[in-house]
């Protein structure tokens, strides 16, 4: 069940053939996968396996090896102002501006993605609300814990409701109910035709939120699954990862 | 035992660090060459080896003395058949001041400075009088001496120096502003999640320019208000020229320092390079070690500077010692635009694995 998926929305972040080498060594090697628009698809895979670096391929991040990266059928380039407009990223590799305060930053972001100043304002209002973060909004990035400053990632990712989110491990380090409303936000914004990309080691959060979950191993895509039911999709997980080489008995 | 360990290890890691990473340890053997050749400077007397003054004098015997004194004193010189050839040659900066002697006895000394250049006038001036004390010490009452061009009043030399400072201050202010706050979204990551937005590089590159150059003339002017309220060195000759100069200077330092940033994308790479940078282009700008003074193999690595042009610019449009010339403007502009179009260059193939 390796590599391509089908599907019958229109695939709205579609990942051909990406390959990237560090020191001679492949760290994602023939990875294809597709993500259609309304539908949160998943990454799991153990530290090191690659996750991240999909996720930084799919933002434009990295000079790839081989294969590209389309978004709505435009392939992820620096001359291509289009397609980097659709994505929307959460990851640790872009911090926040720690002098700024919450409604400033997500405000900046809107900013960069050319909202113009009254729309900016508007839609900081409504992701700031959405994620939970009206109580902190003139609180400073500095003085935030780490669940709220993951929240704030989220909503600077959401503020110009991209067409594609990538979310690089969203809800690392936050506590069950956080997690559970980054959860619901996720539906919230699929149910809105988002095609979200996420990377998680919660078997949970891939089994519950994903419409379909992709294993990788090494740098390769090793199963796919799709349409299982979310207990067994956890049941599945939990066993493959506990016992990767039994892959079939687990299926 | 446990302690000898430690060291041991943190020794080792250090090494490892320099073996692994040699362009820092490289960085720092050239700045502790920079610093040896300016101590080697400072050490011995380097301001008269390389200047050569021209020598008037008909009696073929007081030549000779004359010459002899202005050996002594490590000063090159030059014979000049008439009065009108050294003009004309100091006029044309192939020497830098010179010496008429037209009566045997008592010795009537004219000393015929450059006039340019306050700094090299003072040195100058020094020098040469130590030489007529020696060639007429014997003499009762001592040489005559006749000075020309001396413009070496404090106010003169003030206003010289803030002239030659300000390119200076603003190079390092560009090198702290323009460069570092690159080198800090490079590193931070910043940078990546503007240009995951639909921001164009091209509009970046210019917005941080803008940034910059805001941030540097606020600083310069507050510099030269606080200056002004200590030394009075008075306002400009040219203030339009002036502002513009500063402009200018902004932009070539800016484009210059962003695109050393954006060649090395590291902290402390960067601030290596550019603390051994600011040394070499401080010597070799004629702000503090007058041009005129060095070999003539400085002298070309100065004209491949930026700052040499800069500090001409600012003295024309500061002090009015030098004309102003269109052609220092042009080369500064073309180091700006050479600056960010590498650092454009650069900034085209940002990638996150290029990042360490």
């Amino acid at each position: 069940m390796n590599g391509m998926t089908t599907t019958t929305a229109p695939a709205a972040l579609h990942l051909r053939d990406i390959g990237k080498r560090y020191d001679g060594r492949w760290v994602v090697h023939a990875v294809t996968l597709t993500v259609p628009a309304g539908e949160i698809v998943g990454v799991l895979g153990h530290n090191g396996a690659g996750k991240s670096t999909v996720i930084r391929a799919c933002a434009g991040w990295l000079c790839l090896d081989h294969g590209q990266v389309e978004v709505n059928g435009r392939v992820v380039c620096d001359r291509d102002l289009v397609a980097r407009a659709a994505l929307g990223v959460v990851s640790r590799d872009t911090p926040l501006y720690a002098f700024l305060s919450v409604r400033e930053m997500v405000l900046f972001q809107a900013s960069l993605q050319g909202m113009a100043a009254a729309d900016g304002a508007d839609a900081c209002q409504r992701v700031l609300t959405l994620c939970q973060l009206d109580a902190v909004a003139a609180q400073h990035i500095s003085t935030l814990s780490s669940g709220m400053y993951q929240r704030v990632l989220l909503a600077c990712a959401l503020v110009h409701t991209p067409a594609v989110l990538l979310l690089d491990e969203p809800t690392a380090g936050l506590d069950p109910t956080v997690r559970q409303h980054v959860w619901a936000i996720l539906r919230t914004l699929a149910a809105q035709g988002c095609a979200i990309l996420l990377t998680t080691h919660y078997f949970e959060e891939a089994a519950y939120v994903c419409d379909a979950v992709h294993v990788l191993d090494h740098g390769v895509l090793t199963r796919t699954m799709r349409g299982t039911a979310p207990a067994a999709l956890l049941a599945a997980l939990q066993c493959w990862f506990a016992k990767p080489a039994a892959a079939e008995v687990c299926a | 035992m446990k302690l000898r360990r430690m060291m041991w290890m943190l020794l080792r890691v250090q090494v490892l660090q320099w073996w692994r990473e040699p362009r820092h340890a490289l960085v720092s053997i050239a700045l502790s060459a920079v610093f040896l050749m300016i101590a080697h400077y400072l050490l011995i007397v380097y301001i008269g080896t390389h200047v050569q003054i021209g020598l008037y004098v008909p009696n073929p015997a007081l030549a000779r003395t004359v010459a002899r004194a202005c050996t002594a004193h490590e000063l090159q010189t030059r014979t000049f058949a008439t009065p009108a050839a050294a003009t004309d040659a100091l006029r044309a900066r192939a020497i830098v001041a010179y010496v008429a002697i037209t009566s045997n006895f008592p010795h009537h000394v004219g000393i015929t400075l450059a006039g340019y250049n306050p700094l090299l006038d003072r040195i100058i001036a020094g020098m040469l009088i130590g030489v007529a004390a020696d060639i007429s010490g014997a003499q009762p009452g001592g040489p005559q001496l006749q000075m020309h061009n001396m413009r070496i009043t404090r106010r003169a030399l003030a206003m010289f120096m803030a002239a030659s400072m300000v390119p200076l201050l603003i190079m390092i202010l560009t090198a702290l502003n323009g460069g570092l706050v690159w080198i800090l979204d490079w590193e931070q990551g910043m940078l990546f999640r503007i240009l995951v937005a639909p921001v164009p590089r091209l509009l970046l590159l210019l917005v941080r320019a803008a940034g910059s150059a805001m941030l540097t003339l606020l600083v310069v002017a507050m510099a030269w208000a606080l200056y002004s309220s200590i030394s009075r060195p008075g306002m400009p000759v040219h203030l339009m020229a002036a502002l513009a100069a500063v402009l200018v200077f902004v932009l070539a330092a800016n484009g210059v320092m962003s695109a050393i940033a954006s060649l090395t994308r590291r902290f402390l790479l960067y601030s290596d390079i550019c603390f051994l940078l600011s040394f070499v282009l401080m010597f070799l700008s004629g702000a503090l070690v007058p041009i005129e003074t060095l070999p003539n193999w400085e002298r070309f690595l100065a004209y491949c500077t930026p700052t040499y042009y800069a500090i001409r610019l600012a003295r024309a449009a500061f002090a009015g010692t030098e004309p102003l010339l269109a052609r220092d403007v042009l080369i500064l502009l073309c180091w700006g635009v050479a600056g960010y179009a590498l650092a454009y260059l650069n900034l085209r193939s940002a990638r996150l694995d290029q990042r360490a």
